[in-house]
């Protein structure tokens, strides 16, 4: 067991942070539109060329170098469907050049990227299909910092051959559980940033010990979930994908409630960058449940039920 | 004991139910963007025309000199129909003016705020005092007859329409935290102001307000020079009883039962889970808001009653506008959905008007008598 980066995932990180600190982070998020943003297009591109998008070799079995990947895009806000490619799309013997968004097979209302995708991948109970739209998906307006189109009556056919459908899904969900963690410790990071610098009553908020308690629980739901996601994408097992999941969603719930109290009035402006992170949780578990409901599915795959 | 609030208030709520009928979907108790409009403005003139702006002023400032419950009833149904929050003019304002104020102050400020047609703003908050509003910095300076202020307020909601702002200012030295603050009532249109916009995630629009040698005449103060901190203790104090109404709760619970019902969900053993546990909350809600309302009635301070009833019922509200992304329903991340519009607002509740830490510090101190230090 070693839970710390090897050399070459360091360098790996490393680039990737490089690159997002000049095209990523909150100021590109508010340039494509803050907590309604359009898809970020160029990213893609640049970490396409930079080989990042296919860093795990088709069906294989452990893709945690893609997830640590992914974590770090989600840190960053990054306002792309990498995650469907680096985690799911190594599953499926498929080629799509633009982004893929991904939905269930019942699914009919709002989905991430739908409107900029050029595929989707629709995972029903057991095959998987690959949808090229034939007329642009209409985009609908959602203010949780992900560009989000509206899905309805899809197309027949394009079942994918002998694509796993529980394995897709599984993956899924290690994308979800991994982009969540992102996300959260973002917002859980400029929190502490905050309550550092922010002073009343003489002292840094971040004294008090309600606040330090809070953030303390916190920290430990983000790692927990953390740790769980990076397991199941070590592993690729469906019942690891499915606690992770589990454990992301409702570790979520406790940092946006926490988060946000702790920043006062600042946290609810537009013009502060918590809400970017923040409101993208909710978008995330909603997408979750859209797969399965996390938690049944995590007694399903543990114990049959 | 007795849970009832009695045959004249219940006739009371019925006659205000009725009132509504005329107004409908006004929506301003939330401040949607630009649902502040002539609508609005209607409602308030409406209310002055009833004189339900000025039900618990004594009769001799043209008030209605009833139980300070009449308004808890009020602005309760208010809230349930969406229609406006209690205007801070015709309470704050309004009852710290008949308190403290001279009566050349009382005749030029209470019949606009009686009427609705004046409107005010709370400048108490700044870029560094907000829980900790004894800190605050905006400087008041007496040069003969007017007082000259510098500084900035921010978070001022509404300060952009408002007629007056109701402002705390220093006047002592920063060490004499709340022994050195003064009340000031300040044109807004004042030369030296600069309003700037803030926007709220709930589309409400704050503001950022600088002072630059604002002169404001001492006729304008309320009350002592330095004997602010005592005037806002008790302006709280007289309106706890509007600070959270109840049926705000009540009236999100039922329209999140009928949207997952719409949506064919109730019949989820898992969703109907949720539900009961919510409604045993929202019960639990109504019941402190009912004991708040019995210190009320009794004449007792209430704070402590009244911290429970904000803690409370702006957390259930959270947890009531959350279920729906809880549970994963899609429509729930759309903007327009009304879901989705409560869970962004609802992240203030717990924040404006005092956030949940400093009930909770009040609940500990002054409910269960423990020490500030070992
Ligand atoms: C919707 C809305 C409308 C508002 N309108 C107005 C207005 O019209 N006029 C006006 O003057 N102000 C207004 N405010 C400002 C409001 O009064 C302040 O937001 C509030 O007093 C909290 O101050 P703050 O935001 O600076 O948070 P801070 O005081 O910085 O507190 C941030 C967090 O720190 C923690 N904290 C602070 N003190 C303690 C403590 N003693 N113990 C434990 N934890 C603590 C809490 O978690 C708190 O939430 C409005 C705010 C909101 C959200």
């Amino acid at each position: 067991m070693d839970f710390t980066l090897d050399s070459h995932q360091e360098a790996v990180l490393e680039a990737v942070r490089t690159l997002l600190s000049r095209h990523g982070g909150p100021a590109r998020l508010h340039d494509l539109g803050g907590d309604e943003p359009g898809y970020d297009h160029d990213l893609d591109k640049r970490l396409a060329e930079a080989g990042f998008l296919d860093i795990a070799e088709p069906r294989s079995a452990c893709r945690l170098d893609a997830a640590l990947v992914l974590e770090t895009l989600s840190g960053a806000l990054a306002s792309s469907a990498a995650g469907w490619r680096l985690l799911v799309l190594p599953t499926l013997d498929v080629d799509v050049e633009g982004p893929v968004a991904l939905v269930a097979e019942s699914h009919s209302g709002p989905a991430r990227f739908a409107a900029d995708a050029d595929a989707l991948v629709v995972i029903g109970d057991d095959r998987v299909r690959l949808v090229r739209p034939d007329r642009r998906i209409p985009r609908v307006r959602s203010r949780l910092g992900w560009p989000v189109g509206e899905v309805s009556g899809l197309p027949e056919g394009g079942v994918i051959d002998e694509a796993p459908a529980a394995e897709v899904r599984a993956w899924a969900r290690v994308a979800l559980a991994t982009e969540m963690v992102g996300a959260m410790q973002f917002a859980l990071d400029i929190t502490v940033r905050h309550v550092s610098d922010r002073r009343q009553f003489d002292r840094a908020i971040g004294s008090f010990q309600a606040v330090q308690h809070g953030l303390a629980e916190c920290s430990v739901a983000v790692e927990g979930a953390r740790w769980l996601a990076l397991e199941a994408a070590f592993t690729g097992a469906a019942s690891t994908a499915a606690a992770a999941l589990t454990q992301a969603s409702e570790a979520s719930k406790l940092i946006f409630r926490r988060t946000h109290q702790y920043h006062g009035a600042m946290g609810f402006t537009r013009e502060y960058d918590l809400h970017l992170s923040t409101l993208r949780l909710l978008a995330l578990r909603s997408e979750a449940e859209s797969l399965g409901r996390p938690a049944a599915a995590c007694a399903h795959e543990h114990w049959g039920i | 004991m007795n849970f009832d609030l009695g045959p004249e208030l219940g006739a009371f709520r019925l006659e205000v139910r009725a009132f509504l009928e005329d107004f409908g979907d006004i929506g301003a108790f939330f401040h949607h963007e630009g649902a502040y409009d002539d609508a609005t403005r209607r409602l308030y003139l409406a209310l002055g025309e009833r004189n339900w702006l000025a039900l618990a002023w004594p009769e001799e400032v043209g008030g209605e000199g009833k139980h300070p419950l009449f308004e808890f009833v009020l602005w309760d149904e208010m809230a349930r129909s969406r229609a406006a929050r209690p205007p801070l003019g015709s309470g704050i304002v309004a009852k710290t003016i008949i308190r403290a104020g001279t009566e050349e102050q009382k005749e030029r400020f209470l019949p606009g705020l009686r009427s609705g047609e004046v409107f005010f703003s709370l400048g108490y908050s700044e870029p560094e005092a907000g829980s900790d509003l004894a800190g605050l910095r905006t400087r008041a300076v007496r040069r003969g007859d007017v007082y000259v202020v510098t500084g900035e307020k921010r978070w001022t909601s509404g300060g952009h329409r408002a007629d007056y702002l109701w402002m705390l200012c220093r006047t002592g030295t920063q060490e004499s935290r709340g022994r050195g603050l003064t009340i000031l009532i300040v044109d807004r249109r004042s030369p030296g102001i600069t309003v700037s916009p803030l926007t709220a995630l709930s589309g409400e629009r704050f503001n950022e307000i600088f002072f630059d040698e604002v002169e404001v005449p001492v006729d304008n103060r309320i009350g002592d020079e330095n004997g602010g901190w005592q005037l806002i203790g008790e302006s709280l104090a007289t309106e706890r009883h509007v600070q959270f109404q109840p049926s705000r709760v009540r009236r999100d619970f039922d329209d999140l039962v009928e949207w997952l019902s719409e949506r064919g969900l109730t019949g989820d053993p898992v969703v109907r889970y949720r539900l009961s546990d919510l409604a045993v909350r929202v019960a639990e809600v109504e019941a402190l808001a009912l004991a708040m309302c019995e210190a009320v009635q009794d004449g007792r301070d209430a704070a402590v009653e009244a911290a429970a009833n904000k803690l409370a019922g702006s957390e259930v509200a959270q947890e009531v506008s959350r279920l729906a992304g809880d549970l994963g329903v899609p429509d729930s991340v759309v903007v327009g959905s009304q879901i989705e519009y409560l869970w962004r607002q609802s992240i203030s509740e717990t924040i404006g008007g005092g956030t949940s830490e400093i009930m909770r510090g009040l609940i500990a101190g002054r409910g269960l008598g423990l020490p500030l230090k070992g």
